[in-house]
């Protein structure tokens, strides 16, 4: 099944989800792209809690797994956009699943766990923040694919997504070589243009 | 220097060459970030758990914490 809409406008959908088949099947899509950042801070909590232990990556991947479902699941609370980020939102649903996973797997010696300090995450590190970054450019650039024409951004991104050279594309399309500068410069205009969308504003925020 | 403030700048001429680049760079690095988990098998495997939880969630009764997402 196609993902349901564009990234902006699952972004804004959060805010009145539905219970279409279409949204229950988003959850796939929403994991290809937020996965790398929600698997940083999960291991970045482990190390908190536990003084800087490794987590397996199967306590890993079953974290992401749950954070992923719960985001999704209909008996939970709903990410509300209006009351903050997104971003800061999966860091404190990451903390959530870290810690429920980290008491089933050490049930013995539970108390080793700092429980006054469970409910907070680790400070955000730099390599978190370029995760997210990377998650939300891709979104963008999921966005951007919905939003020009087939030919411009297949030009985008032959060019400056995968780095092949304007001149063999031109040729390979049998255009000219300025008319690949044009397609590449309205899809950059376009792009810029998303990224001033509210939704990304407050994605995008310092 | 942050892509996304280049991004967000209101006049893209005055990007530099070198901020060019490096506009350039994170987006191809988010574009194959993308592609690459599409076909990863480490994010099937977690697609796997997900929808495992998902239909356990959906078979537990719902509960109404007013907190749920804290531990």
């Amino acid at each position: 099944m196609k993902f349901p809409s564009t990234p902006l406008s699952l972004l804004s959908k959060l805010k009145h989800p539905d219970d279409s088949p279409m949204w229950q099947a988003s959850w796939k899509r929403f994991l290809e792209l937020y996965h790398e950042p929600i698997t940083v801070v999960a291991m970045s909590c482990y190390r908190h809690h536990t003084g800087g232990q490794v987590p397996s990556p199967g306590f890993v991947e079953d974290a992401v797994a749950n954070v992923i479902a719960d985001f999704f699941s209909r008996s939970q609370h709903r990410y509300d956009p209006s009351k903050g980020r997104l971003r800061a939102y999966l860091r404190m649903l990451s903390n959530a699943r870290v810690v429920d996973l980290l008491r089933k797997e050490r049930p013995i010696d539970h108390r080793s766990l700092d429980e006054a300090g469970l409910s907070e995450a680790p400070e955000e590190s730099d390599h978190e923040r370029d995760a997210f970054q990377r998650s939300l450019l891709a979104m963008l650039i999921e966005d951007l694919r919905g939003q020009i024409p087939m030919r411009q951004f297949e030009i985008f991104e032959r060019v400056k997504l995968k780095h092949q050279s304007p001149e063999y594309v031109a040729e390979d399309l049998a255009i000219t070589r300025a008319m690949v500068d044009r397609y590449i410069y309205k899809a950059m205009t376009k792009l810029r243009e998303l990224a001033q969308q509210p939704e990304y504003q407050q994605e995008m925020a310092d | 220097m942050d892509p996304i403030s280049l991004l967000r700048r209101e006049i893209p001429g005055d990007l530099t060459p070198e901020e060019e680049a490096t506009l350039a760079s994170a987006l191809s690095a988010a574009y194959h970030m993308d592609e690459t988990a599409a076909t990863s098998r480490d994010v099937q495997r977690i697609a796997e758990k997900v929808r495992a939880r998902l239909n356990a969630l959906s078979e537990a009764p719902a509960h109404d914490s007013s907190s749920p997402d804290t531990p």
